[in-house]
């Protein structure tokens, strides 16, 4: 184990591998910023579509 | 220790390489500025649009927040003073003029609402901290406003003399003095929309003065931004060569 690896910043996945809490907080910040924008292209395609109509 | 306020901090500024969270929320914000402004290219209101106004205006007041509570980062020095500085800066008011357009949702439709809504117009410089181009172009400008400033000056004294002289001379033609300064100005700018035109020789003269004389002032302004472009491409350019 490395000597960074603690307690309160590593969680165990359900494969048994160690990962970093920061790691997986960042994965959840960039797939609701996604999310966020996949939601915002559909919403502006859809008044375009309903306003140009 | 992980700072939580600082990783904030530099989510919200533009993204360095390799910064994945910073990268998907700068391409988050830009696609709610566009988003956003959309509405403005519309005629009427439809549920979307209002879904719109509302999603992107609870993004912004986010972004609004995030700022304000990481000002201390992005203003260099911690106080309590650091937070109402930032507060005042003009992106920071230009964020909260953005947000505004928002109330148009929830009261009757008055003159004042009409207005309002055109705030959302302000979004558009949401997108100048997120290119490092537009960052060089503010930075020109700011170093370059003095200068700016004076030729301003110079180009609506010119405007008020060339209008008070010409509605002297042409009092036929122009109703009121805003006639002569639309005049002035649409002649020194050689727009020449010809709604207004003088007919007396000497009226001519003073607009075939007033079109030369614009363009060389008009032109001022292009030559102070494009030299004080190049002196900075090239310190950026000599900086990273050293």
């Amino acid at each position: 184990m490395r000597n960074d690896v603690n307690e309160t910043s590593h969680l165990i996945g359900d494969d048994g591998v160690y990962e970093n809490v920061k790691i997986r907080q960042a994965k959840v910040f960039i797939a609701l910023c996604r999310i966020i924008t996949v939601a915002l292209a559909v919403l502006g395609f859809m008044a375009l579509f309903v306003g140009t109509r | 220790m992980y700072n939580i306020k600082k990783r904030i901090y530099e989510v919200l500024e533009v993204s360095s390489v390799g910064d994945k969270s910073s990268r998907a929320y700068d391409v988050m914000i830009t696609a709610a500025v566009i988003v956003g402004l959309l509405p403005m290219t519309m005629k009427g209101e439809n549920t979307y649009t209002r879904i719109i106004e509302l999603f992107t205006s609870l993004i912004f007041f986010a972004d609004y927040c995030a700022r304000v509570y990481t000002a201390d980062y992005k203003m260099g020095f911690k106080s309590v003073r650091t937070y109402f500085a930032y507060i005042i800066t003009p992106m920071a008011i230009l964020d909260i003029l953005s947000i505004l357009p928002v109330i148009a949702l929830f009261v009757p439709v008055s003159g004042f609402i009409r207005l309002l809504k055109l705030f959302r117009f302000f979004r558009i410089f949401k997108l100048i901290r997120y290119s490092k181009t537009m960052i060089i172009i503010a930075n020109v400008l700011r170093k370059v406003k003095k200068q700016l400033f004076a030729v301003l000056i110079l180009i609506v004294i010119y405007i008020f003399v060339s209008a008070m002289l010409v509605f002297q001379l042409e009092p036929d033609l122009f109703n009121t003095f805003f006639d002569a300064l639309y005049w002035a100005t649409i002649s020194i700018t050689t727009i020449g929309y010809g709604d207004i035109s003088p007919v007396t020789p000497i009226g001519r003269m003073i607009t075939m003065i007033s079109a030369l004389m614009g363009m060389a002032v008009i032109a001022l302004p292009t030559g102070i931004i494009t030299a004080s472009y190049m002196n900075e491409i090239t310190r950026k350019k000599s900086k990273y060569e050293l």
